[in-house]
C-alpha cells in the first residue's frame, strides 16, 4: 500500500519519473483527435478553398503524394472541388453527429443506469425490461423508420444514434454502480443522512464516470461509423452539405479513375476510430477501469 | 470491586443512552421483483437486547457471520429492523421516517471496517469531512474549512492533509479520516464495526488509543464490535458474546473474563490465542467440534446445542432464555448453574470431537 | 528463564548436526511500476530437523516473499533472487532447474496458504487434487494414491473420509477446505511444511481447531514447521524459534521465550506492547508504535526502523549489525552493539 505522509514527501519527489501504464495510448490518441477535431470545427474559416467552389479548370487532379500539386493537397474531385476543404468540412458534419449523439447516449444511459443501479427493484425492472425490449428491435430498422419520418438532419440522426446506443451505457453503468452501491462509504453518507441525489450525483455518479469516459471514446468510434454507413446508404445529412460517409459514396463511381475522391474521407474516418480507440484503451489502463 | 458501573441499575438520572430490545433482522433471500422462487428467511439478528450508558463501551463479539455488524447496521437503520426496539437518548427510531431520522444522525454515528472501502476515493479529505457539515446545514464556507482542520488534529493528522485523496494514506491514517468525518456532527454515540481488525498489529494500538482519548475527552459511548476478545477487554465496560444471531451472554468484563458462564464464551476464551508462550504451552483449549450452523437453518432449541459439549435433549427442544444470573451478568444456557466452573471437555481429540 | 536457556543450548548444540534449511544472505527485489522494490535485505536463519519457526511481522514485511523464494515460487519475471543460498539437506536451492525444483516441492517441501478456497481448483474433486501429488512424486498406483489421501482426510479430521474424497471444493466449508489443503500438503510426506497465514481467514474457534491439528501431525510425523503469521499469539504456541521480520529484514531472531520474554529489538518490544495485556487496566494506553512501515520502494537508510524508533540516534543512519545478547539470540540494532538492553530502557521512552 502507498501513503504519503508530510514526513515522507521529500523521499517521494527522489523517486525516478515513470510513465504510468496507458498513457502514451492515451496522449497520442488524444493529441490526434484534437487535432483532426479543431480542424474540422474550425473548417468554415480555415479550409484552402471553399468546399463547394466548382472550379473545372483543376478536375480530378491526385493527392500531392500520387503526383498531384501543392495547391490541392488531398486532389480534386470531378468538378474541382478541393478534397482537403470538403474532408475537412465532411468531417465537422459527422464529429458533430458522433459526439451529439455520445453526449446524449451517454446523458440518458448513465441517468438510467445510476437510477437502475442504486434503487434496483422497481426502476430496475422497468429499465432492464425497457432495455431487452430496445435490444430485440432491430435498431437499423428503427432508424430507417425515424429517418423516413422526420427527415435527415444532423440533429435527428444523432438523436436517432443515440437512441439506439443508451443501452450499452445504461447495462454498464448499472452493473458499476451496484458494485459502488454495496461499498461502505455509500452507506457512510447514509449513515450522515445524505439523501438519495446527494448520494447518486455526488458520490456514485464521479466514481462510475472513468468508466463511461472510457466506453464512450470507444463507442465514438462506433458511432461515426454508423452515420457514415447511413450516409452511404443516402439516409444521411442531405446534399450539398458533405458528410464523410457520403463523400465516400459519391466517389465510389470513380473508384477506377480518382480513388482518392473517397479513399480519403475513408482514411479520416478510420484514423478518428482508431484515434478514438487507442485513447479510451488508454484512459482504461490509466484510470484501471476493467 | 469495579462494579460501580452496573448499568443495569440506573437511576433516573443516568438512563442508558442507546437501548435495544428484542431487536431482530431477518434477510429475505433468493427474491426477485417479479417473485417466483419460494422465499427463504436468514435470521441474521434474531432478539438481541441490551442497553449502554453514558460514556461507557459495551463489547459485541463473536465469530463472522454470527450477526454483529447487522445489529450495528440495523441500529443505524441502514436496515430496517424487522421488529423490536431502538431508542437513542430515549426517542425510539426504529420506525422513523428518513427526514426524522436524519436528526438522530446527528446523535449516531459510524465507524467502518475497512478503511478502503469506506472513504469516497473520488473526493478530497476535506471534502469527506465538510460533507457532514453540508447536509446538516451547519454554518457554511471558511467555518466548514476551520472545522475540518480542527477535527483533523483532533484525531491526530496534519490539517494539511485535506485536500488529498484517500488513496495516498495508509490503513491506519484512513480509519483517523473515517473517525474524523464521524466526529464532524458531535454525535453522542459511536457504533464502531471492527474499527481495527483491517489493520496491522502496530497500527491498532494506535487506533485503540485514540478513540479511548476520544471517548475521555468528548464524552462517547461506543457499541464496539470485535472478534478480538483481548482488544475488546482492554476497551469495553461490558461485553456482549453472540452467536448466531442472538446473545448467549452479557456481563461487566471483569465478570465475563474472569467467571464466565456459557458453554461457547468459555470455549472462545480459551480459544484465544495468548501472546507468551508460558501460558500457552500451559492452557488446556476447549475445542469445539463443527462449524457455526448456517443462519438460514439454526438449530432448534439451544442454538449451541450442535457444537456444545453439555447439549442434552433438553437442549434440542428447548430455547434457553437469558437471564440474570448474578447482578450484572446475564446468560443463556438451561445448565450454567451445574457448569459453573466447569471448564468444558479439555484436550478432546479432534478426531473425536469432529465426528 | 532458567529453562529457556536450557532448551536454547540443546537445541543450539544440535542444530549444525541436523540442520534441514539453512538460507543465507537472502535478498530478493521485485520490478513493479513504482520502481524495484528491495522486498528481502540478506535474510538468514536456520531451521532443524522436526523444529517449528515462527515467521512474525506487518503486511508487507516480506514473510510470504521468504516462503515464495524457498518454494522457488517466486512471481514471474516481476520477482527474482538478487543474491543468497538456501541450502535444504545441504542442497542449494537457488542453483536448481525447474525440472529438479519440481521433484522438491510438494514431496519435500509443502506449502498451505491462507485462502483454502482460491487455492483448491473448485472444478476437480478433491480425490484428484490429492491423489496427483502422491501419484507423480510417490508413484502411487491410483488405487494405493486413494487409499494414501483417505487415509491423510481421515488424519486431518475429515469425517467419513471414504464419502467426502468425491466432494468439490465448495461443498466443504472454510475450516474444512483448510484441513483438506493440509492434507494436500501432507500427502507427500514433506520434512519442512511451510504454512502462510493458515487461520488468520478463520473464525477463532475453529483456528484453536486448525493450530492443535498442526501440532499433532508435527509431532506425529516429526517434520519441520515455518509457521507465517501476523499473530503473535499463535507464534506463542506453536514455535520453537520465531523471526521477527520488519521491512525485509529479519530484526530479530530468537527462542519463543527469548523473543517473548527478554525481546532486544525496539520494534518487537513494541510490538508486544501493541497488544493488550490480559491484566491490562481498561482505559489504561496501550504502548504503541507511532509511525507506519516504510515505503520499500523507497526505503530509509540505515536501519529500516528508525523513522518510528522512540530510541533513534545518529549511528542509526547506518546498517545495525547483527549482535548476539545471548546464545541463539540476535537483534539488529544499534542499542545492542552499545550494550544497552532495549528491554529495561522500554520504560524510559
Ligand atoms: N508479485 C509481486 N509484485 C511486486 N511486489 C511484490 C509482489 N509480491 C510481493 N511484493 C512486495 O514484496 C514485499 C513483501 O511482500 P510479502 O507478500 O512477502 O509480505 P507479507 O509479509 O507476506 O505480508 P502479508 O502479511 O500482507 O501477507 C511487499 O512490499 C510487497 O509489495
Ligand atoms: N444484506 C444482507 N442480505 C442478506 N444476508 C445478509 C446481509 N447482510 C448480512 N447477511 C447475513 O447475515 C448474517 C450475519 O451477518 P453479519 O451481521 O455481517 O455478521 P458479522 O458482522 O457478525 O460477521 C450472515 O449470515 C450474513 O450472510
Ligand atoms: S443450553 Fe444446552 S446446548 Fe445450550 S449452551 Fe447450555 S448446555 Fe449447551
Ligand atoms: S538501530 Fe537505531 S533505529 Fe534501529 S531499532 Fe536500533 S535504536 Fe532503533
Ligand atoms: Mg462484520
Ligand atoms: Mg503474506
Amino acid at each position: 500500500m502507498t501513503f504519503v505522509q508530510p514526513a515522507t514527501s521529500t523521499q517521494q519527489a527522489r523517486r525516478p519519473f515513470r510513465i504510468p501504464r496507458g498513457a502514451g495510448k492515451a496522449i497520442g490518441g488524444g493529441a490526434v483527435l484534437l487535432i483532426i477535431v479543431v480542424a474540422c470545427f474550425l473548417s468554415p474559416w480555415i479550409t484552402p478553398y471553399p468546399p463547394n467552389a466548382v472550379k473545372l479548370s483543376a478536375r480530378l487532379m491526385p493527392p500531392v503524394f500520387a503526383g498531384g500539386s501543392f495547391e490541392h493537397l488531398l486532389g480534386t474531385d470531378e468538378v474541382g472541388r478541393d478534397i482537403l476543404s470538403r474532408v475537412m468540412m465532411g468531417g465537422s458534419t459527422s464529429l458533430s453527429i458522433g459526439v451529439l449523439a455520445v453526449v446524449v447516449s451517454t446523458a440518458i444511459g448513465s441517468l438510467m443506469g445510476l437510477v437502475a443501479g442504486y434503487f434496483g427493484r422497481f426502476f430496475d425492472a422497468v429499465i432492464t425490461i425497457a432495455a431487452e425490449i430496445q435490444l430485440a428491435l432491430p435498431s437499423m430498422l428503427i432508424i430507417f423508420f425515424f429517418l423516413a419520418v422526420i427527415g435527415p438532419n444532423i440533429i435527428t440522426i444523432a438523436l436517432v444514434l443515440a437512441l439506439s446506443d443508451w443501452v450499452l451505457y445504461a447495462r454498464m453503468v448499472r452493473a458499476r454502480t451496484m458494485v459502488e452501491r454495496a461499498r461502505d462509504y455509500v452507506a457512510a453518507a447514509k449513515v450522515l443522512g445524505a439523501g438519495h441525489g446527494r448520494i447518486i450525483f455526488n458520490h456514485l455518479w464521479p466514481n462510475v464516470l472513468p468508466t463511461i469516459l472510457v466506453v464512450s471514446m470507444i463507442s465514438l468510434g462506433g458511432v461515426i461509423l454508423s452515420e457514415s454507413a447511413l450516409s452511404y446508404l443516402g439516409l444521411g445529412v442531405q446534399r450539398p452539405w458533405p458528410s464523410w460517409g457520403r463523400m465516400v459514396a459519391d466517389g465510389q463511381q470513380r473508384l477506377q479513375v480518382a480513388w482518392w475522391i473517397s479513399v480519403c474521407p475513408a482514411a479520416a474516418i478510420a484514423t478518428v476510430v482508431f484515434c478514438a480507440n487507442l485513447l479510451g484503451d488508454g484512459l482504461r489502463q490509466l484510470w484501471k477501469v476493467e | 470491586m469495579m462494579n460501580v458501573h452496573l448499568m443495569h441499575n440506573n437511576s433516573a438520572s443516568n438512563r442508558p443512552v442507546l437501548e435495544v430490545a428484542n431487536l431482530k433482522k431477518h434477510f429475505v433471500i433468493g427474491k426477485s421483483f417479479f417473485g417466483g422462487k419460494p422465499l427463504t428467511k436468514l435470521k441474521a439478528v434474531d432478539g438481541v437486547s441490551f442497553a449502554i450508558g453514558a460514556g461507557k463501551t459495551l463489547g459485541l463479539v463473536g465469530e463472522s457471520g454470527c450477526g454483529k455488524s447487522t445489529v450495528g447496521k440495523t441500529i443505524l437503520r441502514l436496515y430496517n429492523p424487522t421488529e423490536g426496539s431502538i431508542r437513542v437518548l430515549d426517542q425510539e427510531i426504529s420506525a422513523l421516517k428518513p427526514k426524522a431520522m436524519r436528526d438522530v444522525r446527528r446523535s449516531l454515528q459510524m465507524i467502518f471496517q475497512d478503511p478502503y472501502a469506506s472513504l469516497d476515493p473520488q473526493m478530497t479529505v476535506g471534502r469527506i469531512i465538510s460533507e457532514a457539515l453540508e447536509i446538516h446545514g451547519l454554518p457554511k464556507g471558511q467555518s466548514h474549512a476551520s472545522r475540518v482542520k480542527e477535527l483533523l488534529s483532533l484525531v491526530g493528522l496534519d490539517p494539511v492533509v485535506a485536500n488529498r485523496r484517500p488513496k495516498e494514506f495508509s490503513g491506519g491514517q484512513r480509519q483517523r479520516i473515517g473517525i474524523a468525518r464521524a466526529l464532524a456532527v458531535e454525535p453522542k454515540v459511536l457504533v464502531c464495526d471492527e474499527p481495527i481488525s483491517a489493520l496491522d498489529v502496530s497500527i491498532q494500538a494506535q487506533v485503540i488509543n485514540l478513540l479511548q482519548r476520544l471517548q475521555d475527552e468528548l464524552g462517547l459511548t461506543y457499541l464496539f464490535i470485535a472478534h478480538d476478545l483481548g482488544v475488546v477487554r482492554h476497551f469495553s465496560d461490558r461485553v456482549a458474546v453472540m452467536y448466531l444471531g442472538g446473545i448467549v451472554e452479557i456481563a461487566d468484563r471483569d465478570r465475563l473474563y474472569a467467571d464466565p458462564l456459557h458453554p461457547y464464551t468459555k470455549a472462545l476464551l480459551s480459544a484465544i490465542p495468548v501472546p507468551d508462550p508460558d501460558v500457552e504451552q500451559q492452557r488446556r483449549r476447549i475445542l469445539l467440534r463443527g462449524e457455526l450452523p448456517s443462519p438460514l437453518n439454526p438449530p432448534l432449541g439451544c442454538r449451541f446445542h450442535t457444537r456444545c459439549p453439555f447439549a442434552t435433549d433438553r437442549c434440542r427442544e428447548e430455547v434457553p432464555a437469558l437471564v440474570a444470573v448474578a447482578p450484572g451478568q446475564e446468560v443463556a444456557c438451561h445448565y450454567w448453574q451445574e457448569l459453573r466452573g466447569v471448564e468444558g471437555r479439555p484436550n478432546q481429540s479432534i478426531l473425536e470431537t469432529e465426528k | 528463564m532458567m529453562n529457556a536457556h536450557v532448551r536454547t543450548e540443546a537445541s543450539e548444540a544440535a542444530r549444525p548436526a541436523s540442520s534441514l534449511l539453512e538460507v543465507k544472505n537472502l535478498t530478493t527485489e521485485f520490478r513493479t511500476e513504482r520502481g524495484t522494490v528491495r522486498s528481502l535485505h540478506s535474510v538468514s536463519f536456520g531451521l532443524g530437523e522436526g523444529e517449528a519457526l515462527g515467521l512474525v511481522g506487518e503486511s508487507g514485511c516480506g514473510k510470504s516473499v521468504t516462503a515464495l523464494s524457498i518454494m522457488g515460487l517466486l512471481p514471474q519475471p516481476a520477482g527474482r533472487i538478487v543474491s543468497g543460498e538456501i541450502l535444504f539437506n545441504g542442497v542449494d536451492l537457488t542453483k536448481l532447474s525447474d525440472r529438479e525444483m519440481e521433484a522438491v516441492r510438494g514431496k519435500d517441501i509443502a506449502l498451505i496458504f491462507q485462502d483454502a478456497l482460491t487455492s483448491l481448483n473448485p472444478v476437480l474433486t478433491i480425490e484428484r487434487q490429492i491423489t496427483e501429488a502422491a501419484r507423480r512424486h510417490l508413484g502411487l498406483s491410483p488405487a494405493a494414491a486413494r487409499r494414501r489421501a483417505i487415509e491423510f482426510l481421515d488424519l486431518v479430521g475429515i469425517p467419513a473420509p471414504d464419502k467426502r474424497i468425491s466432494d468439490y471444493p465448495h461443498q466443504f466449508s472454510g475450516g474444512m477446505r483448510q484441513r483438506v489443503m493440509i492434507a494436500m500438503a501432507l500427502v507427500c510426506g514433506p520434512r519442512l511444511l511451510i504454512a502462510d497465514e493458515p487461520t488468520t481467514a478463520l473464525d477463532v474457534t475453529i483456528q484453536a481447531q486448525i493450530l492443535e491439528l498442526l501440532q499433532r501431525l508435527r509431532k506425529e510425523l516429526s517434520m519441520a514447521l515455518i509457521m507465517i503469521t501476523h499473530d503473535l499469539g499463535v507464534v506463542a504456541g506453536i514455535a520453537d524459534r520465531v523471526n521477527v521480520m520488519y521491512a525485509g529484514h529479519v530484526v530479530e531472531t530468537g527462542m519463543v521465550r527469548q523473543i517473548f520474554k527478554n525481546a532486544s529489538h525496539p520494534y518487537t518490544a513494541g510490538l508486544l506492547g501493541s497488544i493488550p495485556k490480559l491484566d491490562s487496566i481498561r482505559g489504561s494506553k496501550l504502548q504503541s508504535i507511532k509511525g507506519t512501515p516504510p515505503d520499500l520502494a523507497n526505503p530509509p537508510p540505515g536501519c529500516p526502523f528508525t523513522p518510528r524508533c522512540s530510541h533513534a540516534f545518529d549511528k542509526c543512519a547506518e546498517p545495525p549489525p547483527r549482535s548476539s545478547p545471548e546464545p541463539a539470540h540476535a537483534a539488529e540494532c544499534w542499542l545492542l552493539e552499545a550494550g544497552v538492553n532495549t528491554a529495561d530502557s522500554r520504560g524510559l521512552s
